[in-house]
């Protein structure tokens, strides 16, 4: 057993498009993902955060291997998962369980919750015998907080926090070693969000799983992760450990969106980014973050005669130009990809009041 | 593996899946029989069915034998539907022709659902150059026109009975492919399916488990209602004299016989094609039964008689204190008292907002925060006069715009509010856009109603309103069409809308929502810009405690149709007072200090609606209330304590 | 964009079309030369025939013959006439049309009411009574319906001719019948589609705007169901045109269906032939035709993001 849970290299996943008809131009090429490595130690959260459109669910896909990458490397307990064909693939999926974001969809509809947990043995071949699966179905929903009673019913007989129960008793009853989450409290209410992530942390630490979380939500990962990779536009802009990053956020786009989910108790405009995230189809020169960068903007604005106008404002020649490579803080509990880091305040970013 | 270990003693429980799944089919019959279509439609097809079976032995006279004595007679006690050309008894005839009529049915549906379904599914499973391959051939198939095909594959194999069905077995195969082929890749796209091969399913227990049960609806449906068209089909062509081949009865042939005879004895046609339009029904009913079911676009909540109800509603007298109260200082924008508000329900009403009291004076921004079922949304649709009369009864109180009731108007009056005094932001902007109008049309719609400017004027101000809400380049902007947009843009477009009638009051149903953090922040700022330089009043319904710190001035938070503390953000959020503020603050992750560390979750979920318990709803998931008899016997009085209002006999606990 | 992939799709289409309905021939049990020449001919004779139908030529040859019958009336006669195919089929055309666009309009027009009158009046005597109506439409045998017409309208009342195509009063009888099932077809799409569409929430921000229901009724709503309705009018106006097969035996219509059901009783392969095809390029005309319209209909299809 190695001592990483999960190990991706370089790991990239490019969408081809439709090549238009009667049109020399090549068809389009979406960079869902591109070119992310991490490592996540066995026992930690790692989460992934990013906005819709970020390539984060393209990533929590390409680490079950429901996604084949295009290229790049995906270590799955010491296994790469391209060595492995689709038997051994299913296999390891035994290990490593995927939960989604809206139980209400991702449990079948026809099938009470016995029968899905049930199927979950039957895949895999576990506790073989009706009596020994019915065993370990109930010993499941009571590691997840529901009762008997409840095997029976349909997920539109369950309540919201029931379902996502119910979808974690399905991920857990196999017994693997990492869990993906994929926005596991989103599509929930505020007084069950706790609940859930409650239950997480404690299903976590007593059947001693790895958690990949990918969500949107800094203060999700504050809570539970130890460590983060914010992503914008397939790629990780910021990376390491999940106190540093959210404390002191290096990259511009980290800061924006800490500001955006900090807590403080009033209203303002510093902060908010402008534009919305580009098309992974048509993604900027340079650093791909320069046509929303705050940051960029200031810098140019001070040092006029090492910038260019472009149609976003001035910014920095740098910013357009070249691609930023990956630096560590100097404390080294962090990466960031951005050219100016070190000229940025590394404070937690407080809105100022209007 | 250790993660069996150390969990809860349950005894073993055996057996459960097979009851629950039969639960789950016989629960099918059960909602077909339910509605009188499906009632109406399985017996009479339960009928027929019995009568393909058993008609030869019911049969009074031998369908064969002919009597020249006694043709073309009408119906008598003997010949209870006449004799034909033949002299044969037509009652008999009908009865034994039952078995072919449906038979060609059954048959050709059969034939078609085997060789289309299989062919559809494949085609979505594989995708690739097999799905492209199914589509073309399908397309051939559809280029002649049914009964022309039917014909062609007559022609070619001579007519007879076995040909018949096999021709409209062959007519039916692509629209069961295409069926199969479409649900399939719907199923397909569904979380669960991905959720199943994450957990490691064979393509082939995915098929087998999940996708097959899940469209069986739908080809249940189908099959139902392409019977009664193959019917149809086949029965035309007997009817033109290439199925069934006389003697033998069949409904169709006998049809085509008898018009030879339409004039002079229009009875011989009346019967066969009476069982034969019957049979059609039956099937007919029976699959629009079935379509309610599984069809899920016909299932939703439908909006009943939105329009002739309301305009029939005759302008009642203001029969509620609707008059402005005579008030001292600015009246407010909007004026809410003890508002009851309550789903009508088959049975009855379910009450949902419960003596609701809230005020938001011009310049304020008042935030409704709860959780879903709490009732927030249809407080503001309430107030916005959108709520549909069909479906919320309000059943007490005042709401008061600008000092006008906004209960009971007529249809122009409400019209006028609308108009003059209101302007909606909806949660999702996308489904807020009509998608088949330019968003030019669309804004300029709200500016010109009411007022007379022309063309250019409306233009003009339909760009200034684009660019209020900070949409570069507006004039371009404004001949394309929402779908064009991003959803932060769309959410500017339908505040671009609220804003062109100048509205006094702005309610906004989770407007941010939908939207990505970063454009969250974009839209609440514009929200704020706007409403500090027209000095509206806003009311903005949420469930994101952030959003309400960040931008409202009042908050009332509501739990189980009413509000139960109501007051200043800085005071509410900062020390709430209500046991269910407090838990909501403490049950939100945060704060460098509680990192790991779980949190204070609150225990249960919301109450249903009309399903509150005793005394005070919060009850049941209270910290407080441990020991103390008085929450179960009343409902808490909302009441002063520390500067807000409090709906808690404990409020003042803690305080000092 | 679109439309050239949407031609380029028709093309291959209506080549398999035509080797299909080619091929027919091929497929018949029996000797067309010998069925043509009758049971008494000598072989002489057959042989003969066979030369001048051109069945003795390699096949492409033949199926060059064919698609060049299609401009080339000497090419295909008819073996019971002797006339040109192409003379008959031109001839029972406009009959033909008549009625299909007739029952088209009239479906359309009916059917578009009654659905906006079922859609608003839920839970009413009208919805009732539509719901009854649509369904015993969908259900009624037309071939059925058609006789019971002509013997109360025709027989019975004496209020029109029962049988043929000589004056516009002819016509009325088969439009009406023939208008049944699209009236109920459209009238189910457009209360469904009306009823789906009533629960969006752009209705809701057409009423804020303070407009009346009437007007966002039928200029938001009705508008987005018109568009599912065109794409069905083109698979209508096709099932009618096949519905000619049996409307015109019924009420004695001298048109292209009657001109294919006689053929098919009596054999007469070069009318089937060259009959189905024109059907089958009508049908590929049409869906073609309905894909455009309904594309520059709806602007979500018309175009890319570009936003």
């Amino acid at each position: 057993m190695s001592a990483d849970a999960i190990v991706a290299t370089a790991l990239s996943r490019h969408f081809v498009g439709r090549r238009p008809l009667f049109s020399a131009k090549p068809a389009p090429v979406a960079r869902a993902v591109d070119g992310v490595s991490f490592r996540v130690p066995r026992g930690s959260c790692f989460a992934i955060v990013g906005e819709s459109g970020s390539g984060k669910s393209s990533l929590a896909r390409l680490l079950v291997g429901l996604l084949q990458p295009t290229a790049g490397e995906v270590v799955v307990d010491g296994e790469p998962l391209s060595a492995l064909d689709a038997t051994g693939l299913r296999r390891l999926r035994r290990r490593i369980q995927l939960v989604l974001q809206d139980p209400r969809a991702s449990l079948d509809p026809r099938m009470s919750v016995f029968e899905t947990l049930h199927e979950a043995l039957a895949v895999h071949g576990l506790h073989p015998g009706r009596k020994a699966r019915a065993e370990r179905i109930a010993t499941t929903i009571g590691l997840v907080g529901l009762s008997p009673a409840h095997l029976d019913r349909f997920p539109h007989e369950l309540s919201g926090g029931q379902r996502q129960r119910a979808a974690i008793a399905r991920a857990i009853i196999c017994e693997p070693d990492i869990l993906v989450l994929d926005e596991p409290v989103s599509a929930l209410d505020v007084s069950v969000q706790a609940q859930i992530i409650n239950l997480l942390m404690e299903l976590k630490q007593r059947l001693s799983l790895t958690f990949v979380v990918i969500t949107h939500d800094l203060a999700l990962v504050e809570h539970i992760a130890d460590a983060v990779g914010v992503m914008y536009l397939g790629r990780f802009v910021e990376q390491g450990a999940a106190e540093n990053v959210c404390d002191a956020p290096r990259h511009p786009y980290t800061q924006s969106l800490m500001a955006a989910t900090s807590h403080a108790g009033a209203t303002g405009k510093a902060g908010v980014l402008e534009g919305s995230i580009p098309s992974p189809l048509a993604v900027p020169s340079g650093c791909s973050f320069h046509t929303r960068c705050p940051a960029a903007r200031l810098i140019a604005a001070r040092d006029p005669a090492s910038a260019v106008a472009t149609p976003d404002g001035l910014l920095p020649r740098r910013c357009v130009t070249q691609d930023p490579v990956s630096q560590a803080a100097p404390n080294g509990a962090s990466t960031a990809t951005c050219h100016f880091q070190d000229e940025l305040p590394t404070a937690r970013p407080q809105l100022q009041p209007a | 593996m250790s993660a069996a270990a150390g969990t809860t003693n349950q005894a073993p429980e055996t057996g459960t899946a097979a009851p629950a799944a039969a639960k789950q089919r016989w629960s099918g019959l059960r909602r077909v029989v339910a509605q009188p279509k499906g009632l109406v439609g399985l017996t009479l097809v339960v009928l027929y069915l019995l009568l393909a079976i058993f008609g030869p032995l019911l049969a009074p006279h031998d369908p064969f034998r002919q009597d020249f004595a006694a043709t073309l007679k009408a119906p008598s006690a003997a010949h209870w539907f006449g004799t034909d050309q033949l002299g044969r008894d037509v009652f008999s005839r009908v009865l034994i022709g039952a078995r072919a009529t449906l038979g060609v049915g059954v048959g050709g549906v059969t034939f078609a659902f085997l060789f289309g379904v299989p062919l559809g599914v494949l085609a979505a499973w594989r995708r690739g150059w097999i799905d492209a391959l199914v589509m073309r051939v399908i397309d051939v198939m559809l280029s002649f026109p049914d009964i022309v095909f039917a014909l062609a594959i007559v022609a070619v194999l001579g007519a007879s009975t076995q040909n018949v069905i096999i021709a409209v077995g062959v007519v039916s195969v692509p629209i069961f492919a295409r069926t199969a082929r479409a649900v399939t890749l719907s199923i397909l796209a569904e979380p669960y399916i991905e959720g199943s091969a994450s957990l490691g399913a064979s393509p082939k227990r995915i098929i087998l488990r999940h996708v097959l049960p899940n469209i069986s609806g739908t080809l249940l449906t189908l099959s139902t209602l392409l019977f009664a068209s193959t019917l149809l089909s086949a029965s035309g062509l007997g009817f033109l004299g290439l199925g069934t081949q006389p003697p033998n009865p069949e409904w169709g042939t006998m049809l085509g016989e008898s018009r030879s005879y339409i004039r002079s004895n229009p009875y011989l046609a009346t019967f066969p094609g009476l069982f034969l339009a019957g049979s059609a029904l039956a099937f007919n009913l029976l699959g629009d039964a079935l379509r309610t079911i599984y069809d899920p676009a016909s299932r939703h909540a439908v909006r009943k008689r939105p329009w002739l109800g309301a305009l029939r509603r005759k302008a009642r007298p203001a029969s509620r204190d609707a008059k402005p109260e005579a008030t001292t200082g600015p009246a407010p924008a909007v004026s809410v008292r003890d508002l009851r508000l309550a789903f009508r329900a088959g049975s009855g009403l379910l009450e949902v907002v419960r003596a609701v009291d809230l005020d938001i004076q011009p310049g304020r921004t008042l935030a409704v925060v709860g959780e879903s079922g709490s009732g927030k949304t249809t407080l503001l649709r309430a107030i916005a006069t959108l709520a549909n009369p069909e479906q919320v009864a309000v059943t007490g109180g005042t709401i008061l715009i600008g000092g006008e009731s906004a209960i009971d108007l007529t249809p122009s009056a409400m019209m006028d509010l609308r108009r003059r005094k209101i302007g909606v932001v909806f949660q999702d902007a996308a489904s807020a856009l009509n998608p088949v109008l330019t968003i030019g049309a669309q804004i300029a719609e709200a500016v010109r109603i009411g007022t007379d400017l022309d063309a250019a004027a409306v233009r003009q101000r339909c760009a200034e309103l684009l660019s209020d809400v900070g949409i570069s380049d507006p004039e371009r902007r404004l001949a394309m069409y929402p779908h064009q947009f991003s959803g932060g843009m769309k959410q500017r477009i339908v505040i671009a809308i609220a804003l062109a009638q100048d509205p006094q009051l702005l309610l906004a149903d989770e407007p941010t929502s939908a939207l990505d953090v970063t454009i969250q922040q974009q839209i609440l700022a514009l929200l704020g810009d706007i409403q500090r330089k027209r000095g509206m009043a806003v009311l903005i319904v949420t469930h994101d405690l952030n959003l309400v710190a960040r931008f409202a001035d009042d908050v009332a938070v509501m739990y189980a149709g009413a509000i139960v503390e109501h007051g200043a953000v800085a005071q509410v959020l900062d020390s709430p007072r209500h046991p269910y503020t407090q838990a909501l603050r403490a049950a939100i992750p945060g704060g460098a200090g509680r990192r790991g560390k779980p949190l204070d979750a609150i225990g249960g979920e919301p109450p249903m609606v009309g399903m509150l318990p005793a005394g005070c709803a919060f009850r049941p998931r209270c910290q407080r209330t441990h020991g103390r008899p008085e929450c179960g016997r009343a409902e808490p009085p909302a009441e002063m304590v520390a500067g807000r209002k409090v709906a808690c006999f404990f409020a003042q606990e803690g305080l000092s | 964009m679109f439309i050239t992939r949407r031609l380029a799709m028709a093309v291959p289409t209506l080549l398999v079309v035509s080797v299909l309905v080619f091929f027919f021939m091929d497929m018949i049990p029996g000797d067309p030369a010998q069925m043509l020449a009758g049971p008494s001919a000598t072989n002489e004779e057959i042989d003969v025939i066979r030369d001048a139908l051109g069945l003795n030529q390699p096949l492409l040859t033949r199926y060059g013959l064919f698609i060049k019958g299609l401009w080339d009336p000497s090419v295909a006669t008819s073996f019971l006439t002797h006339r040109p195919v192409a003379l008959e089929l031109a001839e029972r055309l406009p009959n033909t049309l008549i009625v299909a666009i007739g029952g088209l309009v009239l479906g359309l027009i009916l059917g578009v009411i009654s659905g906006v009158v079922c859609a608003l009046r839920q839970g009413g005597v009208a919805e009732a009574g539509i719901t009854v109506l649509t369904l015993t439409g969908i259900s009624m045998p037309i071939y059925w319906l058609g006789l019971l017409c002509i013997w109360l309208f025709a027989v019975h009342l004496r209020w029109l001719p029962a049988a043929g195509a000589s004056t516009p009063a002819h016509f009325v009888l088969p439009i009406l019948v023939i208008a049944t099932r699209p009236t109920a077809m459209f009238s189910r799409l457009i209360t469904a589609n009306l009823l789906e569409t009533m629960g969006k929430d752009y209705l809701d921000t057409a009423r804020a705007k303070g407009l009346s229901e009437t007007r966002v009724i039928v200029f938001h709503a009705l508008r987005n169901s018109l568009v599912a309705a065109v794409s069905v009018a083109g698979v209508q106006f096709g099932g009618m045109l096949g519905g000619s097969v049996i409307t015109e035996t019924v009420f004695g219509i001298p048109g292209v269906g009657r001109l294919l059901v006689e053929a098919v009783t009596r054999s007469d392969y070069p009318v089937i032939q060259y009959t189905i095809l024109m059907f089958a390029i009508f049908f590929v005309l049409i869906n073609l035709a309905t894909d455009l319209l309904t594309q520059w209909l709806d602007p979500r299809t018309r175009e890319a993001r570009t936003t």
